[in-house]
Formats: structure tokens, sequence, C-alpha cells
């Protein structure tokens, strides 16, 4: 009796005390708030302009990020892109990954090659949406500034999801930012559609204000101008196999790029690798990178494997990425100006490697901030020919074209003459040698649907044809890259 | 609380949320006065004076023998001859304790004096454990959780930190040393992983003080360590409990008696076993081999024409080695340790205090490397007023190291070591130090010493804690406890790479980086705590609440470009092209209320039941708060009347269940918001800001749960001789903190979210024996066994692959996974081979899905990385002052990939190999796993994570002999000392195990999914010590 009096009293104290405390608490609610002091969250965002100059600076992210280094040593998911034509090799072995495409041997969609392909499109996309969809209704700039941000913006979503559609086919079309977990797995668009958004996004950004040209490396009129042309080229092409209007128009449109005359080759392929001459001349479009933070792993890694006994770097045992096949190399004529030592290429043990990124400074300096060629003149240029051969059937004898096509060409044979025709065969085979490892050619191949032959010196079909360093013929199901394993297993709907 | 100003200084809630807290301590502090006033008188009624003494079974006086009034917080402590008095009314109960002695009921009748005779206590069941908010005998637990005491830990005197201490004392929680450097990796999992993006450490509590960090306490004031396993006894810390708790009680101080200890460990380690590698002939045996895979062609050293610059310095005319080079030996030493702990203890009237400076001075056995600590702890216990019982406690030290082994996957001397070429000499005859590069046919790297001498990797912490705790006695049944405590660390990298380390600094001319982290915490525990007892029943109940921040905040900087070695990091200014620094602050609260109850009828049923809210800043807004209940339920038949009567040989049986639930919550901070990322574009060679998309915040966030269920039984026989602990256990963490794959579409790789269950279930045994008792002499047993099995029961259809394993729904954790390696292709198998694109000499591979090409979907499950069970067991020996230990640790089933012989027996190394290698493919020698020699460029053959590479790792260690004396306290007493122990010990003494590598113990990255990945691991020693224990 006298313990259950105790608890009683015990017990009326502890409820006192108790009340006290939970009316003490209730004052803490905001204890659990998270303010974070060393990023941005999304609310406070797009006050100002130079946080909407800060947001489309980060969408020109994705242009680098397909040259992701691996731990691998020279090893890119990169160079999978010049690997699948056949035409380069690979000196260092890695095996795995990276052999499914130089030797076109068993390409599995759970290759992680793919995944950075496909991820270095969704992820700048995501946030080329979200700029859109911020700056599209802001008023903290005027309409003049606003316009430019956003044509900047559109080209480079165009210019990913161009990169995409070419490589996967029919893939999702997004253009709205993610704001939640809701609805996330999309279907795959029709190939025509996303083509749609791309010539759409095109067209903004060419009617955008930007300037014909821009030394600070930003997207300029020209490059917006060209990368149309490439795309009515595309569609032209395979596999929407729109036919002679959009030859007509990839055409018109890259001959509006050469009459404004903002851009022009260069007089040597030395100043192709001069960076006093980058964002400017025959450089449309470049992967910006620097010495200090934003280093390129391209010179180092196109050093020839195995090490000479004399070493050609500072740098010597980080090479043994990419080196052309002896039958590539060997399809340049001899007097070609381009297979000359230490122009595109040179030879360290009778063997050809690289040498048309060559970076001099980071020999100096053992890092490399050159700059990656993205679009170059010389490209519109063979494009332009190109197109023109093909709506006239083949061959063409418009000036315009010619000149276009003899631009590049004489530049390597200087004292080649001025043909009075030019066939389609022509300019592909000069677009081969001249724009071989920027990562164009299998663009080219797709598109076209046809292959050099460079042990016969001809243009033949792709399917069926063996490229130098593959095990096998091209088949119908090489031309499209599989949507990566990772990306069905998150979206059960891609398969 | 003046040093933690500035953390608060920026953040207006905070500094409110701590205004009303210190508002809340202050009423609390005011309020007892009161309380005490109504409660007094009633407590006084019909009170006396009881005397009384207490003597050991020799009738010897016990002095600092605590005597307590049961339900109250009133106690005292007896004096040199063992006598007390304290007041008590008739009807109360006297609690009467003494470490290593049985505690004693006394019922109160009247007043007469007392004599109290106290029994040894063999049997741990009256050991006093910590639950959390508490303590509780043994034998009175109905919850799982595994004791260890304080001389226990010291058993191994090399043992560095209290987790060396801890390995292999308690069933159910695997400490794996991981690695030999100083200061070591030990790595804790108590009953096997459960998240998988979530911490799998458990939560540390030192005296009260929730989060604190183990490794700054010295072991030799350790009075136990309690490990909370299943989910009931954990419960009560319910957030950060999910992985066990592990509760660390300092030693408490004899009031009347002043102690001086002090302990002294002087120790040598050194590699125990080399790893059998090639000498400078088989290495070039090997470089010929290779070569000669393209016929005709020659290696370097025998190829006339190939004059390389250091030919005449390495080799004689005929092609053979000027030096023979042991690397192994080169870049390992005797490593000279030391470490000493000083402790005063003692105490007047109501003041008990201890205070401990430790120092410890641990060279590595590769060159160079050292762990340097310095600690120390002041803990103070003051009986302030007959209501208020203050307990402070200050512990400052910091650590020193140098990290030798940083840069796990790329250029590091441990790697180097084995890598390294035995014909090429450490230093040339004019002082330059070789480069594996030397020889042409290797891949250039540098020297492993030069990478010890020249490479500085030092890292280190400084940090102080303060605790205050308050324990109020409000009424004899009723105590209130509050506590405060504060800690700040500071944690920096020392970073250093020279002008002429190749791959390091050589190409930048010198890289210097230094980077902090300051960490810093307050928190704050309130809460009743309430004991009554009437007739049989008895009555525990805790309630209250806590707060907890934290904040972290880092700095970097470094720099590249010196033109001199000398500054180091000392002065970054130096170096011509800085690094972009970067700087980092990020924080977090959690908030809780609690309250356990605990009922015991006759000390025959036992019943518990706790209950926790969580809330975590770290969630989203409408699931801050997480709810962990827990029920426990013991029944101790053996005080049955029927049991009593059946005249056992049983003392004591007990059968014991409990569920609960327990949180996790130990994801990154700011998971739940959407995040910018703040990074720099360049454009033409100028930086600009640029800001992209970090991450989708889940504001759906919730806490992962572990529910547990454990039956468990407790027996003693033999009046406490035998006594066996078992226990099986069924835990599932479910909504998993898990990092959710989103399809890429969405401009994001991944998302925190409540996703998946893991389970692990398990068995434990322990048993304590005196094996044999024999006049003077003693044998006493400890063992445990462990079994654990993991099951993924859902992972979102995710597959993750972590280093060379495998996670996937169905299929345990840690299992490895890869290509299952057949042999290599023969000379008759030439169509066969190429169908898979190889050519005989070729490493032949399993094509189990029988299509005819060698794909991912050939892998299969390569073994499991965690042992299927795992056992230690210690012998003690004794016969007068002598003493003989021996430390048995076994693991059985368990399998590690070592990178080491992923490279170095390799079909195309152009590395110094294994000496296995040379049993490489020939046309002569086709019986064999390992594929025909060739240099690199001749073509890739490998696989890294096949069957080859996954070892069974099995092992018996004989973790430590030990031979003590201690000497006799008479003849002691005549030179005023009380206790003086000699021991000599052997730590890692022996080791069997078929595991091609050092130790099988070992992983290089995260031992919650990458346990049994060797990359390159830092070699354990075996260390001989000697140590002397004064007392006096």
């Amino acid at each position: 009796m006298k313990a259950l009096k105790t608890i009683q009293s015990t017990m009326k104290t502890f409820f006192r005390l108790s009340a006290l405390t939970v009316l003490l608490l209730s004052s803490c609610t905001k204890f659990l708030e998270e303010e974070p002091a060393s990023f941005l969250t999304t609310d406070q965002y797009y006050k100002t302009e130079d946080q909407i100059l800060a947001a489309a600076n980060g969408t020109y992210g994705g242009l680098n990020m397909p040259f992701a280094s691996e731990i691998t040593l020279a090893a890119s998911p990169v160079y999978a892109l010049e690997y699948i034509t056949g035409y380069s090799r690979r000196p260092r072995p890695t095996g795995g990954d990276d052999d499914q495409f130089l030797l076109l041997q068993n390409i599995q969609n759970s290759n992680g090659r793919f995944e950075t392909w496909w991820n270095s499109t969704y992820i700048p996309v995501e946030n080329c949406n979200s700029f859109i969809a911020n700056v599209s209704e802001t008023s903290v700039v005027n309409e003049e500034t606003k316009n430019r941000f956003l044509g900047e913006v559109y080209f480079l979503r165009a210019y990913y999801y161009f990169r995409a559609v070419r490589l996967f086919g029919s893939i999702p079309l997004k253009t709205e930012p993610t704001l939640n977990l809701d609805n996330i797995q999309i279907e795959k668009a029709p190939i025509e559609a996303i083509y749609q958004q791309i010539v759409s996004d095109l067209l903004f950004a060419e009617n955008a204000g930007l300037p014909w040209t821009d030394k600070s490396g930003r997207v300029n009129l020209a490059a917006v101008k060209s990368l149309l042309a490439e795309v009515y080229m595309t569609m032209a092409g395979y596999p929407l196999q729109k036919g002679a209007d959009y030859y007509q128009m990839a055409y018109d449109k890259s001959m509006e790029v050469i009459d404004a005359g903002a851009y022009s080759l260069f007089a040597s392929y030395a100043d192709l690798r001069d960076p006093a001459k980058n964002n400017s001349g025959e450089h449309i479009l470049m992967n910006q990178r620097d010495q200090k933070n934003a280093t390129s792993i391209i010179h180092f890694h196109f050093m020839p494997y195995p090490e000479p006994a004399e070493p050609v770097s500072v740098i010597p045992n980080m090479g043994g990425a990419m080196a052309p096949t002896t039958a590539f190399y060997n399809s340049y004529a001899d007097d070609d100006l381009r297979k000359q030592e230490k122009q595109f290429f040179f030879q360290v043990a009778n063997t050809p490697f690289i040498y048309k990124f060559w970076d001099d400074e980071a020999e100096q300096t053992s890092r490399s901030g050159a700059n990656f060629p993205l679009m170059r003149y010389a490209a519109v240029l063979l494009l332009n020919a190109e197109a023109k051969t093909m709506v006239d059937g083949g061959t063409t004898q418009d000036a315009a074209a010619i000149d276009a096509y003899y631009a590049v060409h004489k530049r390597a044979f200087p004292s080649s003459a001025r043909p009075s025709s030019i066939r389609t065969e022509d300019v592909l085979k000069e677009r081969y040698w001249e724009l071989c490892f920027e990562f164009h050619t299998w663009f080219d191949m797709i598109r076209t649907r046809k292959a050099f032959d460079v042990e016969n010196d001809r243009i033949v079909n792709l399917i069926g044809f063996k490229a130098p360093n593959h095990q096998r013929a091209f088949e119908e199901k090489d031309l499209l890259w599989p949507i990566p394993l990772s990306e069905i297993q998150a979206n059960p709907n891609l398969k | 609380m003046k040093a933690n100003k500035p953390i608060f200084k920026k953040k207006r809630s905070l500094k409110q949320a701590m205004a009303s807290m210190i508002f809340m301590c202050f009423h609390l502090v005011t309020l007892p006065i009161a309380v005490q006033g109504s409660n007094v008188p009633m407590a006084q009624q019909q009170a006396f004076d009881i005397a009384g003494k207490v003597f050991d079974p020799d009738g010897n006086p016990l002095q600092g023998a605590s005597v307590k009034l049961r339900g109250s917080g009133k106690g005292t402590i007896t004096n040199r001859d063992g006598a007390f008095t304290i007041v008590a009314s008739s009807g109360a109960v006297l609690l009467v304790s003494y470490i290593g002695y049985t505690e004693k009921e006394i019922p109160i009748t009247d007043d007469k004096p007392l004599t109290i005779t106290l029994e040894a206590a063999s049997n741990t069941l009256d050991q006093i454990v910590v639950v959390g908010y508490g303590t509780s005998k043994k034998g009175n637990l109905s919850t799982a959780v595994g004791s260890v005491k304080g001389e226990e830990l010291l058993e191994r005197p090399t043992a560095q930190n209290l987790l060396q201490g801890m390995a292999g004392k308690i069933a159910g929680v695997n400490i794996s040393l991981n690695s030999g450097k100083p200061g070591g990796n030990p790595a804790i999992k108590i009953r096997g992983t459960g998240s998988i993006n979530g911490s799998n450490t458990p939560l540390y509590v030192i005296d009260g003080i929730v989060g604190a960090d183990p490794t700054t306490i010295d072991p030799a004031i350790i009075q136990s360590v309690d490990v909370l396993k299943d989910a009931s006894s954990a419960a009560i810390y319910g957030s950060r409990g999910a992985n066990g708790v592990v509760v660390i009680t300092t030693k408490n101080s004899d009031p009347n008696s002043s102690q001086i200890a002090f302990d002294n460990t002087l120790s040598f380690g050194s590699l125990p076993r080399e790893l059998d590698l090639l000498d400078a002939n088989e290495s070039l045996e090997m470089f010929k081999r290779q070569y000669e895979y393209v016929p005709g062609r020659l290696a370097p050293h025998l190829d006339p024409n190939n004059a390389f610059t250091r030919k005449v310095d390495l080799f004689n005319s005929d092609g053979t080695p000027k030096y023979q080079v042991n690397w192994q030996r080169e870049a390992t030493r005797v490593a000279v340790s030391h470490q000493h702990a000083l402790t005063f203890s003692g105490g007047k009237d109501n003041m008990k205090v201890l205070a401990n400076v430790s120092y410890r001075n641990n060279q590595g056995i590769m060159l160079n490397s050292y762990y340097k600590q310095l600690n120390g702890f002041l803990n103070l216990d003051w009986d302030v007023k007959s209501w208020l019982n203050i307990k402070a406690n200050i512990n400052a030290g910091g650590y020193q190291s140098n990290n030798i082994d940083n840069n796990t996957l790329g250029l590091n001397p441990l790697r180097e070591t084995l890598e390294f070429l035995p014909f090429i000499p450490v230093q040339y005859p004019d002082g330059t130090y070789s480069r594996k590069g030397d020889y042409p046919g290797a891949e250039n790297s540098e020297n492993p010493v030069k990478l010890l001498n020249e490479v500085k990797n030092v890292t280190g912490r400084s940090q102080s804690l303060g605790n205050l705790m308050a324990t109020f006695h409000l009424t004899d049944q009723l105590d209130f406890n509050s506590s405060v405590s504060g800690q700040l660390s500071s944690a920096y990298t020392h970073y250093y790479g020279g002008r002429t380390v190749y791959d390091v600094g050589e190409n930048q001319q010198g890289v210097a980086q230094r980077a902090h982290t300051d960490f810093g915490s307050w928190t704050t525990e309130n809460y009743f705590s309430y004991n009554q007892s009437w007739n049989k029943h008895h009555l525990n109940a805790v309630a209250g609440a806590s707060w907890y921040y934290y904040v972290t905040s880092t700095d970097q900087a470094g720099a590249e470009g010196f033109f001199d070695d000398y500054f180091e990091d000392n002065n970054l200014g130096t170096g011509t092209t800085p690094q972009i620094p970067s700087s980092g602050k990020t924080e977090n609260q959690l908030n809780s209320y609690f309250a356990r109850a605990n009922y015991n009828f006759d000390d025959r049923y036992l019943l518990g039941a706790s209950f926790r809210v969580d809330g975590s800043s770290r969630f989203g807004k409408h699931n801050k708060y997480g709810f962990f209940p827990s029920f426990s339920a013991a029944w101790r038949i053996s005080r049955e009347s029927f049991f009593q009567d059946m005249h056992t040989s049983i003392d004591d049986l007990k059968l014991r269940a409990s569920y609960g639930v327990v949180g996790n919550a130990e994801i990154g901070d700011y998971v739940t918001l959407n995040r910018y990322n703040n990074g720099q574009a360049v454009f033409n060679h100028n930086y600009e800001s640029a800001v992209t998309l970090a991450g989708l915040g889940n504001p759906d966030l919730r806490w992962e749960k572990a529910k547990q269920l454990n039956v468990g039984l407790d027996l003693s026989l033999f009046q406490g001789r035998l006594q066996l602990t078992a226990d099986a256990y069924n835990k599932r963490n479910d909504d998993l903190l898990y990092l959710r794959k989103l399809p890429v579409t969405t401009g994001y790789t991944n998302v925190f979210d409540n996703i998946g269950s893991i389970q692990n279930r398990g068995i434990e045994l322990g048993v304590n024996a005196i094996t044999m008792k024999k006049g003077n002499f003693t044998w006493s047993t400890g063992y445990n066994f462990s079994l654990n099995r993991s099951k993924v029961i859902d992972i979102n259809n995710d597959v993750i692959y972590p280093w060379f394993g495998r996670i996937i729904a169905g299929g345990p954790l840690n299992e490895f996974f890869g290509y299952e390696r057949l042999g290599v292709w023969g000379t008759d198998e030439v169509e066969e081979a190429a169908q898979y694109g190889k050519k005989p000499g070729d490493i032949k591979y399993q094509d189990t899905n029988g299509n005819g090409a060698k794909d991912a979907d050939d892998r299969v499950n390569l073994g499991n990385a965690m042992p299927k069970w795992e056992m230690n067991m210690t012998h003690t020996f004794s016969y007068k002052g002598f003493s003989l230990f021996v430390d048995l640790q076994g693991a059985y089933g368990n399998h590690v990939i070592s990178l080491a012989r992923v490279l170095m027996v390799n079909p195309g190394p152009n590395i110094n190999s294994f000496a296995s290698i040379l049993d490489a493919w020939t046309p002569e020698h086709q019986n064999t796993m390992l594929g025909q020699l060739r240099v690199n460029s001749d073509g890739f053959d490998n696989e890294g994570g096949d069957s080859f590479n996954v070892e069974d790792a099995s092992f018996l260690r004989i973790r430590n002999v030990g031979f003590a004396y201690q000497f006799n306290k008479d003849w002691l007493q005549k030179i005023k000392l009380n206790n003086l122990v000699l021991g000599v010990n052997v730590e890692n003494a022996a080791l069997f195990t078929g595991y091609s590598g050092y130790d099988p113990e070992v992983t290089s990255f995260d031992a919650a999914l990458n346990q049994g990945v060797d990359v390159y691991q830092y070699p354990k020693p075996r260390t001989i010590s000697f140590s002397l224990k004064t007392n006096f």
C-alpha cells in the first residue's frame, strides 16, 4: 500500500516534469531543418543574370563527357566511336569492353562504353531542359540577352540529341525537366520525332541573335548553321532517307556558312594545333580545355606504345590509346601532305601514330590543355560538296561545290589542278582522310551506309565490308548501338 | 561550450535551439530542489542509521565496496576497515557490491550492525552490464548483450586500440584487422552487413556519450565493453542502433585508496613470411620466355642489338644479372614500438577521480610508416549533495601517422615491393635510385624504397571531448539525469610527393597538399530513471529526450611546381602552380525521445519494452521522425521452485526472446534536397563559374529499419565453472537507404530511396569455463563461435558490382563473381579455341551459356568473402604467479581475391611475379592454369576476377601467445608496490592458411561490401612484446 502511494506521488512528479519538458521541446521544431551552406538548391536559383550565365556554362559539360578517362591506362569511352569504324587499332591492349568495338566481336549491351555515351546525352540534356524551362520565363534579363543564352542552350540540346539519335536510333525524347520521381520510365520516341525536335531547336538558335564567331569558344551562328546542315544531310541519308530535298537544304545551309566568310581553312596543318588559332579560322566549335584544371587526355593517350627506347614525350607511359591501322595509313597517297611526317601522323619504330592533335605546350608543362576540334570548316566544305553531288545524282559540276571540295583537297596536294567535276566517292574519301580520328567517321559511315575499302581504294557498301582491324564484316545489327543494359534495367520500357 | 561557439555563429535556428536548450537545462537544474523539498520528509519516515562491515571470503576487510539502498540513488563506500554507515528504513534492501565479487542483497529489519561477507564472483551472471541509459545484472538481462571485461582487452599488449583488443572476444561481433599498418584498419561487423548505401558501423557510447570515437580512449582505463547485439537492447539508441551499439565504460576509482598504475610495452615487429617471388635469375627467365612468344625475338638483356642505358650496370656480358635484390627485405624493417599508460585513481569522501595519460609510438614494418598517439583522460565523479551527483569527463589528445599505403590502385610502395625487379639494385653505385623501367622489358615505375623515403603522406587528428552529467536524486526512486557534451576534432593530411619521384611528383616538379577537416558536435541527453521494488516486483523505467548537433567543415589547398624539395607542404606559396582550393561545410541534427521499462518478478520473469522516436534533419519534411519499439522477455527457469527441487548441477538457466526495430540514418547530409553542383567551365582558357544539376532530392525519404528477432539461452553449471550463452537471430533490414538507379533519361543516375531488404541470420555460441582447477593451478577457457548468412531479398531488380563481386536479389552479400577458368587451350584444340578468338596457349574460360562466345553471361559465382563460420578460443593457464595465455582465431570458408596474383601470375607481366608463374603453358607443358607467357603488346589474355584468382582463404591463426609472471603481493608490499606483472607476448604468432598472399584477413576497401579484396595489403607483422605493469 505504501509502495503504491510512493509510486503515485512519484508518478505525479514525473508527469509534471514531463509536461514541462514537452512544453520546452516544442520550441525546437526548427531544429531539424536543413540549411546547406556549400551548394545551391534549386529553389534559390535563376534569380540573377550571373546565375543564368553560370547555368548556361554548365550545359556545355556534355561536350567533354565522352572524353572521361578511366582507371585503365589510356582508356576512355570516346575511343569506341573510332574503334568501331575498324580503321584504328589500340596499341595498348585492354581486352573486354574495347575489344568488342576494335574487333567488331560480340558487342553486348552490358558494355560500359554505351553507358557513358548514353549518360553524356541525357545528363547534359537535363541541364538544358532545366535551363530552358527556367530561363524562358525569366524577366531577370532582357529579351535580347535571354535569347542569346537560350540560343546557346537550344543548340547544345540539339547537339546532344543529334549525337545520340545517330548512335542509338530510337530513344526517349525528353524536353521538360524532371521534377519528381513520377512517370520517369519514358517510352522511346520515333527517330523522325527526334530529328524534328533537333531541327526546331536549331532553328530557334539560328534566330537567337548569336554572333557569327566567338573567340571565347561559345556557341556561334556558324556552329548552329553548320550543325543544321549536317542534320539535313543525315536526314537526307540513312535512316530517314528524305533524299534530294534535304541534300539541297544541307547544301544551302552550308553555303550560308561559306558565304558569310567568317571562317576559312588554315594554310597549314600545324595551325590546327596552334593554341593561338583556337576558336577561329578553321575551328568553328571546340571542346574547350585548359592546362590547369581542365586537361585533355588526347595528347598523352596518343603516345606510341610499346614505349620506344628513346622517349618521344615527357610522359611516355600513358600512351597506346589509338593509332591508325597500317591499311588506313597506306590509303593516303605518298604525296599527300597529311601523310608527311608530323602532319597527321608520325612514325615510331616504322609504325604510324597519330600526330594530328599533338600539343607542344604539354611537352613543356606535362599537362595538356589543348582544345579538341568538334566542328571544323573543312568538314563544312566537304559536306557542301557532297550534298551537291547527291542532289545532282552522284556527280556535280557546280562551281561552288567544286570550290569547296578543291579547297580541302588542294591543301593536301598543293600542286593538284581544280577538277571540272566531282563525284560523291571523291568527296567521301576526302572526308575519311581529312577528318580521320576526330570522331566523325562513324557518323559518315552510318549516314551513307558506305565504307572506304582502303585496300582497294574505293567506296563500298558498309554492310558486308570487313574493316582493316575487324574480325568480321559489318552487318545490319552493327549500325545502331544497343541501349545500355543498365538503362533497360532501370526502365524496362526501353527493351 | 565556449570552444563550440564559432560553430553556431551563423545559424539562427540553431542559436534558438541552443538557447531553448540551455533554458531547459537551467529549469531542470532548479526543479529538483523544489521536488526534493516535497519528498524528503516521506523518505525519512522510520529511518535509522545502519552500520556494518564488509569482508572478503578470507575475512579481510574490503575497502571501497559499494553499499547502496535498492531503488534509490543513495549509497556509500566502505572505508579502510570495510566499515560503513547508511541511513535506511525498515523494509529497505541494501545492495553490497565490489568488483570481482558477487553482489549481495541484505534486507533491513532493524538497526543492528551488519557483518557482510562477499563471495568471489566466479559467476558472470552477477556481472554488471551497461545497457544504455542504465545498467543491469547480466543474470537479469532479457536481451542479447555481449561483454568484454577491461582486463581481457589488455590480454594482447600490442593491440593498438580498443577494436583490436576486442577482436575475437564476442560471438557475433566480427572484427577484421584487414591491414598490418600501424594503427591497423579494423572493421567491425555486428551480425553481418545490413545496409548497402547506408553505414554499417555500430554506434559507440563512452560513459554515456553517444557517438564518441572509440580510438581516442586508452584500453587500460576501460572497465568493460558491452555490445548490444539484438534489436531489443539497441533500440533504446533507436536511430543509430541498426548496426549494434558498443557501450564502453571507463574504470571507477576507489575513493579511499589512491592508486598509480603504470603500464609499459616494448615491442618488435617483423614480416612474418615472405611471398614466394621470382629471384633475379628466375625473373630474367620469365622475361626471356615472354619475348620468345614470338619465335626469334630476344629479351632486351639477351639482345645484342639492344643497348639500353643501364645494360652494363645491370648485366654481365653473358646476360647474367649483377644484382640479386630481395625487395621484401629492402622495404621492410624490424619495427620498434613502445607504449605507456599512466593512470592515477582515487578520491576522497564523496569524490572519485581518474586521470590517465597514454602514449604510443608504433613503427610499421614498412620503412617510414608510423603511428603516434597521445591521449589524456580525466574522469570526475562527485556526490556534490545528497541529491546531486556530477560526472565530468575530459578527453583530449591526438594522433599522427604516415600512411604509406595510399594510392591503393596506383603507384604505391607496397605494390612496388612485390612488383619491382630483383635484378635491379636499390641504388646504383653513384647513389641514384633505380627505376623499374631501367630494364626496357618492364613497365616503368618508381622504386619502393624511394617511394617510402620521399613521399610524405602524414595524416593526423587532434580532438577534445568534454562531458558533464548531472544526476538529481529527486526521490528515493526517481532520478533525473542531464548531460551536455561537446566534441571538437581537427583532422589533417599533409602530403608531399618529391620533385624526382616518378609518376608522383616528377611531372609536376613536386606536389604538395594540405587538407583539414574540422568536426564539431554537441549533444545533450536528459532522462528520468525510476526504480521501484515492492514484494517480489521490481520495476525500472527510463524516459527522456536528447538532441545532437554535428558540423563538419573541410578545406584543402595544394600547389605544384617547386624549385626545391625543402619546403614539402610547409610553404604552398612556393609552388608555381596552385591547385584549385576547396572547402565545404555540412551540418546535421538529430532529436530523440525515448522510454524503456523493465519489469522483473522475483528474478524469475523478466519483461522489457522500449520505445524511441528519432528525428533526423537528413530526411524529408514529412518523414523526419521514425518510431522504434522493442520488446523482450526472459524466464529464469532455474529460479522456479520445481527446478530447485531437481538438484541438478545447473545453477542458472534462462531462456530469452526479443524483438525490436532499430533505425539507420547514416547517409550523407542534404540528400532530400534538389542540389546543384558548382564548378568551373573553361572558355578559351578562361575559367567561368558553371552550375550543373547534381542530385534529385527525394523528399519522401525515410528511416531505414532493421527488425530483429533474437532467441537465446544462458546456462551456468557447476557453481559457475561452465557458462554458456547461445543466441539465434533473424535480422532483416527493410526500407534500405538505397541509391536507387534511375533511368538516366531523368538526367540523374541515382537517387536515395527506401528500397529493398537484406536479411542476416545466424547463431552465436559463447562458452566460458574453468576447465581445470587443482590446487594453485587453474586452466580457464573462453570460446566463441559465430555463423552468419546474409541474403539480399530485394534491391529493386538492380545488379550491383562491387570489386570483383556481384550483389543480386536472392544471393548473399560479399559474393565474388567472374569467369570460371578451365585451363589453357592446348595445341590439339586449335579450332575450338579459334571459335573464341583464341589460340593454343591462351586461357580457356567456361562458356557457361554455351553460345560459342565469351561474354558477360558466362560469369558465375566464385565464392564468398565472409567465412561460413568463425571461432575464437583463448586458454589461460595459471599457476601461482605464472600464467600462460593462448589466443586462437579461426575462419572457415572465406575467400579472398588478390590483385597481386591477378597481375603477378599473368600471361603478360611486365613486372616481377610470383615464382609460380614459371609453371605457365608451353607446348611441352600444357596441363596448367597459366597462359603462355608473352609481352603485353602481344595481346591481352586475362580476366582479373576469374576463378583462378579467387582463393579459399580459410585460416587458423595463433593470434597471441603470452607468458606473464605476477610477483608475490606480500613481497611487493615490502617495496611499496601493490602489483607487478612482467609479460612477454607474441602477436600474430603463427598463421595456417592456403592463401597465397600475406594474410587472408584483409580488405583494401570498405569492408561492408568489399571484404576480401586484397590490393597489395600492408602485411601484418609478427610482434614480440615485453610488458611491465605496476601498481602502487
